[in-house]
């Protein structure tokens, strides 16, 4: 098991760590955009989309420090929706996706709390919150949209069509 | 040395997959796209091919030269292009239907020939472009679709490693879905290594194969280092029970290239009928 | 805001407001006379054609396949298919019924209603969905605007907010609400649709069931505003005996009650559904059922099967039936029977596997490699594709051939409510061989009579005989002397060509100078032409064959006298049928052809056309 805190050896690590988390997760929620387009949930699919706007955004705001660091080393969950692959289901309303996010992000969050308190290093451990002042805000907005819908309904599920088997073979 | 620097985005095409939201492939295609741009591939000089099924509509979601063939026989057509064209990097891609049951024997032909191409397997061990039903991967008592026997097939089911590594493969691996970053450097070295390189990435079915979402609970790395001893591999995939990730076994055959023979001008071929 | 506000408006486009459609606007027939019994000119009651759309699991088939369930219980006819999108999960669908009182070989010309919960990617197929400016189009204006694909048509668009109804409905789905309203619009009875969902849900989940009802009752009332759409016309009659069944499992059904006892088979669309039921009936039965690894070991397993002594059958469409050629030259040059249903697709290649077409005609009349007469049969209908598998059983058998049963996804995939078919008494019986007197040797392929050598089934002894695919003496022994194989060529060909196939070779209906020739599922689109025609005081006589290898010159020519112009009809580009037709037969002076390819399917109002122009 890494040793997540200990892995972090410069602050420019983290940055460019913290900033990679950013960058999957942004790209990740344009591909689930388009997935629950072709799947024809098009409010989630915008929930999606307006994720990925504000994970660009929080990617815009990370400020790369300088170092040359060559391949990062893994660090924190990079992909939400395999890590949790019950937070994906094509029928699945809007909250679901803020909701995946939220967890996801939260996750890096931890990671960069650990880091701020446990680093040997107090330039790592500054580093860390100064990045925790960007990703604190974007999880709390991300939990704010989720509470924006009502607890989807029991049955939301329910494709009682089921699968389109023949499909293309 | 190519002078553009490419990123995993620039082999990806503007069409819109049309998996399941959920699908595992969705991290396949990811893995090889970063394997391409880790290997900083020209994208018009490789080639991605495939058979039919869920996993075969890949190339048309890169934006190298696809060929999106027919049913099983998607190896065939990636080893005419190799051999008629050694400098473009070669992928097949397919499924488990696909791949083992009609491409079976082009897979084994295709091992012991050792054309020097990749073959990413997408093992989600159903047919997932028709009703659900078993495949040559799937476990023998899986019963949980209605197109599976009650009691499941009864049928043991491939372990494609093993069969990759006896027909001769030279380069064996498996991946995962849920491990797209390791997927895509195992992928990277199966396109770096010369010869047949088979690389087997578990690939959940969200739509078919419910209780395929424990997988991420169960794929443990490979216990062991990759090995050169072919006869060391065979060992470990006798007891392999089908959830270890990594390279099993990179052999040190020589890719097959075609033999080179002095050349000979056209107008000569005639001298043997000559009378 | 009212629901009632939203129902009578806003009306946006084309055709008078209310008031019933005169006529049925495809025929180019005249209103009838102010009349209120609308029969459309064919002199039945009138059908209605619906087509609900919808996405990602807005539930359109479970809606249209309660429907059914609940016409099949109340006495109607219906023909049910559908159109999806390329998605597993998620994607857009189309589903298209039409009802009747009297059975339903057809699609119409174009929809009566269309219901949409949503529109998804319906531009997809909208050239399946044609409307007119008597058509009606009920929306849910929570899914916007109207595809310009679909409201191009001029159709008259009512609104029906679906998703608002089901709101105060706990567990309620619009799917429901939109049934209970296609049903209400239809002049549909709503009990026959509660029994249903009864039947499906009260054991199950009662508490769907209570809010399925509920919602098919809220959508009912809430389309009494609705006016103008069409209805359904005459009375159903409930007593008559009524199957509900798809092409596929009734050609599957066929197959066993024609003796079938083993099925290889290797999924393919639209053939895979025929396989499912044959791998749950067969082992019933006392058969075998096994999926192959692919389709050549399909059909060699069948071959072997059957030279075991059991009827064997498998079933595929085109990519499928051209990797089973070179086993079918096996089947027929070692005698060793077998079938092959092929539901045919959109070809050539991978093609369109989800739309019908009747491309394979060629590959099924001239695909084996040699001198290959073989049997190749085309059911007609849903119906009677548990009447042409189960007489294509019985001929292999008895002239120990293989035999092509040509199907389509039309037929195969379609869902209807048809008359019982009635019970045949062709069960698959082979000439057999015993143990030959002392002294004499058995023949596998002696020269007899009929052609037909009685064929020894592995067990019996003194019979012992190597099948072969070599050309062979009577003995069987390989041969390459003219005169076995000259012999043996003549018998393969006499055998099929000497049989009696009786009147079942082909449909022949009515009389006049035209005739319509069509296969498959042509054959009840050029059907319900023809009534048109006749009504219109033109007398077209029908000949659809079903049996189309070997030929029936005799029989044909029978057929065709009289007969001075001739309309072929089928669904491919090249014209093969017509090609056929002019290969083997002798036509008279005019032929013309009306053949496009799928995905769209063959109309009554287009073959209509062609005979009006041909009988000018």
């Amino acid at each position: 098991m890494t040793d997540e805190v200990g892995i972090v050896t410069s602050a420019a690590l983290l940055t460019a760590l913290a900033k990679r988390q950013a960058e999957t997760a942004a790209e990740i929620y344009e591909q689930l955009t388009e997935a629950f387009v072709v799947a024809n949930n098009l409010v989630t699919a915008e929930a999606f989309r307006e994720l990925s706007e504000g994970g660009w955004r929080l990617f815009d705001a990370i400020q790369p420090l300088a170092g040359g660091l060559g391949p990062l080393p893994r660090w924190g969950e990079t992909y939400p929706e395999i890590s949790d692959p019950d937070s994906v289901h094509f029928l699945m309303p809007p909250y679901y996706a803020f909701e995946l996010a939220r967890r996801h992000e939260t996750t890096t969050l931890v990671l960069l709390e650990a880091v701020a308190e446990k680093s040997a290093d107090a330039e790592i451990r500054a580093q860390a919150q100064t990045l925790l002042e960007l990703f604190r805000p974007r999880v709390a907005a991300i939990e704010a949209r989720r509470n924006d819908y009502p607890k989807p309904p029991h049955g939301w599920w329910i494709d009682e069509d089921g699968p389109h088997w023949e499909s293309e073979f | 040395m190519n002078a553009v620097n490419y990123t995993a985005r620039d082999y990806k095409s503007e069409v819109k997959p049309v998996w399941c939201p959920g699908c595992g492939h969705y991290s396949v295609l990811s893995s090889i796209t970063k394997a391409f741009a880790d290997l900083n591939l020209v994208p018009h000089q490789t080639a991605v091919v495939s058979g039919i099924g869920c996993s075969s509509r890949i190339p048309a979601y890169t934006n190298c030269y696809g060929f999106h063939s027919i049913h099983g026989r998607g190896l065939a057509i990636a080893a005419g292009i190799k051999l008629a064209r050694p400098d473009l990097t070669v992928l097949a891609a397919g499924g488990d239907g696909d791949g083992l049951s009609i491409g079976g024997n082009h897979f084994l032909h295709n091992c012991r020939r050792n054309v020097d191409m990749t073959y990413v397997l997408m093992d989600n061990r159903v047919y997932g472009m028709t009703k659900g039903q078993p495949s040559p991967t799937t476990e023998s008592d899986w019963d949980a679709s209605a197109m599976a026997p009650p009691g499941g097939t009864g049928l043991s089911p491939f372990n494609p490693l093993a069969i990759a590594l006896s027909a001769g493969a030279n380069f064996v691996a498996r991946g995962f879905a849920g491990d797209p970053n390791g997927t895509a450097a195992i992928i990277a070295e199966a396109i770096r290594h010369p010869g047949f390189s088979f690389v087997a990435v578990m690939s959940p079915c969200v739509t078919y194969r419910d209780e395929q979402r424990e997988w991420k609970n169960v794929m443990r790395p490979n216990p062991a280092p990759a090995t050169s001893d072919a006869s060391e591999a065979a060992r470990r995939l006798l007891v392999d029970d089908g959830y270890n990730i990594g390279v099993l076994y990179q052999g040190s055959r020589s890719p097959y290239t075609p033999k080179v023979l002095p050349n000979v001008a056209l107008a000569d071929l005639d001298k043997e009928f000559t009378l | 805001m009212s629901n009632m506000a939203r129902l009578s408006g806003p009306i946006r486009a084309g055709g008078p407001p209310g008031g019933r459609a005169k006529n049925n606007i495809w025929l180019g027939v005249p209103p009838a006379g102010g009349g209120n019994a609308e029969m459309s000119s064919s002199g039945v009651p009138g059908t209605v054609s619906i087509a609900l759309c919808g996405s990602g699991g807005s539930g359109v088939m479970t809606a249209a396949n309660m429907l059914m369930d609940a016409a099949a219980h109340t006495g109607y006819y219906a023909l049910f298919n559908r159109s999806m999108g390329p998605q597993i999960r998620g994607g857009e669908a189309a589903a298209m019924v039409r009802l009747g009182t009297t059975q339903i070989d057809s699609v119409d010309d174009g929809f009566d209603i269309l219901f949409a919960i949503d529109w998804g990617n319906v531009q997809r197929f909208a050239a399946e969905l044609p409307l007119t400016s008597a058509s009606l189009i009920v929306t849910d204006p929570a899914s916007g605007e109207v595809p310009e694909a679909i409201s191009k048509s001029g159709a008259r668009i009512v609104e029906l907010p679906m998703k608002d109804l089901c709101k105060d409905i706990e567990g309620g789905r619009p799917n429901m609400i939109l049934l209970g309203a296609a049903a209400e619009l239809i002049g549909f009875p709503i009990d026959p649709l509660t029994e249903v969902l009864g039947n499906s849900l009260k054991k199950k989940r009662a508490d769907a069931y209570e809010a399925s009802v509920k919602a098919v009752r809220k959508g009912a009332e809430a389309a009494k505003a609705i006016t103008g759409a069409k209805r359904l016309e005459g009375t159903p009659r409930k007593g008559a005996k009524k199957w509900d069944i798809t092409g596929n499992e009734a050609a599957a059904l066929g197959a066993v009650r024609g003796g079938v006892r083993f099925c290889a088979a290797y999924p393919i669309t639209p053939a895979t559904e025929v396989l499912d039921w044959l791998s749950s009936a067969l082992p019933k039965i006392g058969g075998v059922f096994v999926q192959a690894e692919d389709e050549i070991a399909s059909i060699n397993m069948c071959i072997g099967a059957s030279y075991g002594g059991s009827p064997s059958i498998t079933s595929t469409s085109g990519p499928g039936l051209s990797l089973m050629t070179e086993a079918l030259g096996l089947s027929l040059t070692s005698e060793t029977p077998v079938v092959v249903i092929d539901v045919q697709r959109g070809g050539p290649s991978t093609g369109i596997p989800t739309k019908s077409e009747q491309s394979d005609l060629n590959i099924a009349l001239y695909g084996m490699h040699g001198d290959a007469p073989h049997l190749v049969v085309a059911a007609q209908s849903i119906g009677d594709c548990l009447f042409s598998t189960q007489w294509a059983v019985y001929l292999a058998e008895a002239l120990q051939a293989p035999a092509i049963m040509l199907s389509e996804q039309a037929l195969g995939a379609s869902r209807t409510i048809i008359d019982a078919p009635a019970d045949v008494a062709f069960v698959g019986k082979r000439v057999t061989a015993s143990t030959p007197a002392e002294g004499e040797a058995y023949q596998r392929y002696a020269l007899t009579g009929t052609g037909v050598s009685p064929m020894a089934i592995p067990g019996t002894p003194g019979c012992q005989y190597t099948a072969d695919g070599l050309e062979h003496a009577v003995s069987g022994l390989p041969s390459s002397q003219d005169s076995d194989h000259q012999s043996q060529l003549n018998k393969r060909a006499d055998k099929l060509a000497n049989f009696d196939y009786g009147s079942h070779w082909a449909s022949i209906e009515g009389s006049g100078k035209i005739a319509v020739i069509t296969v498959g599922a042509g054959t009840g689109v050029a059907r319900e032409a023809v009534a048109r025609a006749k009504a219109q005081g033109l007398n077209v006589k029908l000949i659809a064959p079903r049996l189309l290898m070997p030929t029936r010159p005799k029989q044909m020519a029978e057929a065709l006298k009289g007969v001075d112009k001739v309309l072929v009809v089928e669904q491919n580009h090249t014209g093969q049928l017509y090609k056929y037709l002019r290969a083997e037969y002798d036509l008279p002076g005019k032929v013309a052809q009306l053949n496009h390819a799928g995905p769209l399917p063959l109309r009554p109002g287009a073959i209509l056309k062609s005979l009006l122009a041909l009988g000018a």
